[in-house]
């Protein structure tokens, strides 16, 4: 069945339209069912409030956090220093001890051996 | 449509003064005052009445975090009501995001009669699903919850002269949907 619909364009309204849209948009009216999203919506506030509050703790945990993370890349940045200079200075003492017999090898070429093992023998003792 | 509320604006004030000094009791009373306005408010942005119930909790609890920046000077109600508009136009948005395909199936409500699922009112929710969320909005707000034009404006942070213009969209869109539905003179 389709019932009648009868439009009035007078003010720029339409009643049976409007009457349509009340019906078609018409609340609830079970006092039961209001005291129910009553009874959800402060469930939800409270629920909600207490994630809030835990919140208020999360600046304290971030800088926490943050300074934590700080920590561990200052520890992390100093211990590869160290690191870098103790492998530095052991490549440094190595090639400083080692630097005169290069030397000695690389003259090895143009002079006879026994010259070559008194120099190195001179300049090491 | 949804009775106007009328509420006492020293007994309103003193409640909004309470709840934001933490009383929840107050708190329940602004909800019991303004939970079917703020109701109708989302189901006319919204396309289902789960929606809106969603979309009154969230704002509630916006609310209720915001409390402390309101004035009690000023209206609660209208200042509710732009809440709970933001929170259904959020719900629409991310239902939209969500599915498409749900916005049919979730159009009937469970609290209305089934009887009512005739013709005209399945032509009316397929009209309505024609038109823009904002035209649908104000359409309802202006001839279902009596709301005017400056008000939605507020409520759906838009022009005056916009919400005239959607109102008379919407209309003219829903009249041309209904056309043949038309009783003969």
């Amino acid at each position: 069945m389709t019932p009648n619909l009868r439009l009035h364009r007078g003010d720029g309204g339409d009643d049976e339209l409007t009457r349509l849209l009340r019906e078609h948009y018409r609340a609830p009216s079970d006092d039961a069912y209001w005291a129910a999203l009553e009874g959800r919506i402060l469930r939800t506030v409270r629920a909600g409030d207490a994630g809030w509050a835990a919140l208020d703790f999360a600046p304290w945990m971030r800088w926490a956090v943050v300074a934590a993370s700080l920590l561990a890349c200052v520890a992390g940045v100093a211990e590869w220093r160290a690191r870098a200079t103790e492998s530095r200075l052991a490549y440094e003492s190595v090639l400083d001890s080692q630097q005169p017999i290069a030397r000695a090898v690389t003259q090895t070429g143009e002079q006879p051996a026994r010259e070559a093992t008194l120099r190195y023998l001179m300049t090491t003792y | 449509m949804t009775a106007p509320i009328a509420p006492d604006p020293g007994e309103e004030r003193a409640l909004v003064v309470a709840a934001q000094r933490g009383d929840d009791a107050a708190f329940s009373a602004l909800v019991r005052r303004h939970q079917r306005r703020s109701y109708a408010v989302a189901r006319a942005i919204v396309l289902s009445h789960e929606d809106a119930e969603d979309a009154v909790q969230e704002a509630f609890l916006h609310a209720w975090r915001a409390l402390d920046r309101f004035r009690p000077d000023q209206p609660f109600g209208a200042w509710l009501h732009r809440i709970v508009a933001n929170a259904a136009l959020d719900v629409t948005r991310r239902r939209k995001i969500r599915d498409a395909d749900e916005l049919s199936d979730v159009h009937a409500s469970p609290f209305r009669d089934p009887a009512e699922a005739r013709d005209l009112s399945d032509r009316l929710s397929a009209a309505l699903l024609h038109l823009t969320p904002r035209q649908r909005a104000v359409i309802v707000l202006h001839d279902v919850e009596g709301y005017r034009h400056a008000e939605i404006g507020t409520m759906l942070d838009m022009p005056e002269g916009t919400a005239r213009s959607d109102l008379h969209h919407a209309r003219a869109h829903l009249r041309r949907r209904l056309q043949d539905l038309r009783s003969a003179p």
